[in-house]
């Protein structure tokens, strides 16, 4: 039903505020509860463990939700230039996002960030590629069926 | 403020003379307490120090107090056990570390594969999208500023491209792609096709359809052999 669907892009960019905040709090509370555990002392483990993660999981979270919203922005930007939705939008997403989330450190952190955040969406790009490509090759409808005997 | 209660003076034989007049009137003034040590003499630990701590630390010139303190070096492997563990445990990591190259590798060859070779259907979306984009009938009843877009997914990014690679009964190998576009004025449909003659890839049809209820098409390609047992 096309005329209702409606454009994804600005509400993209909440939806992935959203799973990115999930995801990192619950990732972040997983590993930050084995931390805290590791570094306390004997007898207050649970404690600490607690104490960790409620202190550092949501900022764990929060940065997550920074990066998500980051790059679905300039995702849904890119997209708006160039008028044409694209694998390599992705990709330069990711690139930009490294670099202007780590604007405070200096140029060269910023390059190394770079480089890092569109290895990874490539990375990411690839494998969903290469999963698409996989499953439609099973789906055929012109592959070669075996004989079959009734 | 950062304020050190003690000063050191390591103090070499030239300055002996008239180094030390200022510093000493600078710490009065300031309330800084300044030891000074002679380099002659060298520096004997207490007496009692070795007495008193369990593990005899060897302190040699090479390395710092800390690093031996904190750094914790492991043990060379000495018995035959102790050996074969390790070179198993060094071969694990090295197959490991193969192993994941080449599936890397793979990757990457896969993606580049995808944006670089002329039946993927990315390529042929690209080329074909700047073709319609450019296009004075299509401009003309879409509006302007066409916008290309593949399948929905759930998740809302639309980067799939829907293609069918087939062969026709002469043995033609074919790719066939639909993508969907956006003008001012209306939506509709691009469908192309590329088919490899003698080895090379070369477009067969690219036309637009409109999405209305009455479609209207545009064809900017058509390179179809006639059929000569055709009745059109």
């Amino acid at each position: 039903m096309e005329e209702y669907s409606r454009e994804p892009c600005p509400y993209r960019i909440g939806d992935d505020i959203g799973s990115a905040f999930a995801m990192g709090l619950v990732g972040g509370s997983i590993f930050h509860s084995f931390t805290g555990f590791r570094h306390a002392a004997k007898g207050q483990k649970m404690i600490n463990m607690v104490r960790e993660v409620r202190a550092r999981s949501g900022l764990t979270g929060a940065q997550f939700a920074a990066w998500g919203g980051v790059f679905s922005t300039i995702d849904c930007c890119l997209v708006a230039i160039r008028k044409k939705e694209d694998p390599l939008n992705s990709i330069a997403s990711g690139g930009l996002t490294g670099a202007l989330l780590a604007v405070r450190s200096g140029p060269k952190v910023m390059a190394g960030s770079a480089l890092l955040g569109s290895v990874i969406l490539a990375m990411i790009e690839g494998v969903g590629l290469v999963t698409s490509r996989w499953m439609g090759a099973m789906f055929d409808p012109t592959a070669q069926q075996m004989e079959q005997t009734l | 403020m950062y304020r050190c209660s003690q000063l050191w003076v390591i103090q070499p034989k030239s300055l002996r003379s008239g180094g030390l007049g200022p510093l000493l009137t600078a710490s009065r003034n300031l309330g800084i307490t300044v030891r000074v040590l002679d380099t002659n003499k060298p520096v004997q630990p207490p007496k009692d120090a070795k007495a008193k701590t369990k593990h005899v630390a060897k302190f040699s010139n090479e390395r710092s107090y800390l690093d031996e303190i904190l750094i914790k070096h492991e043990e060379e492997p000495k018995t035959t056990a102790q050996k074969v563990k390790k070179k198993a445990e060094n071969t694990f990591f090295y197959l490991v570390f193969a192993g994941s190259v080449v599936a890397l590798g793979a990757l990457a060859y896969y993606f580049i594969e995808q944006f670089i070779s002329i039946d993927s259907p990315q390529t042929i979306y690209s080329r074909t999208l700047k073709m319609v984009q450019n296009d004075d009938r299509v401009l003309d009843i879409f509006g302007g500023s066409l916008k290309g877009y593949g399948e929905d997914t759930g998740r809302g990014r639309r980067r799939h491209i829907a293609n069918q690679r087939y062969v026709t009964k002469e043995g033609e190998e074919r790719v066939r792609v639909m993508y969907h576009v956006k003008g001012n004025h209306r939506t509709g449909k691009v469908y192309a096709e590329v088919a490899k003659k003698d080895g090379n890839w070369d477009y067969r049809m690219v036309y637009v359809l409109t999405d209305d209820t009455v479609p209207r098409n545009i064809i900017l390609i058509d390179n179809r052999e006639k059929d000569p047992n055709a009745l059109v």
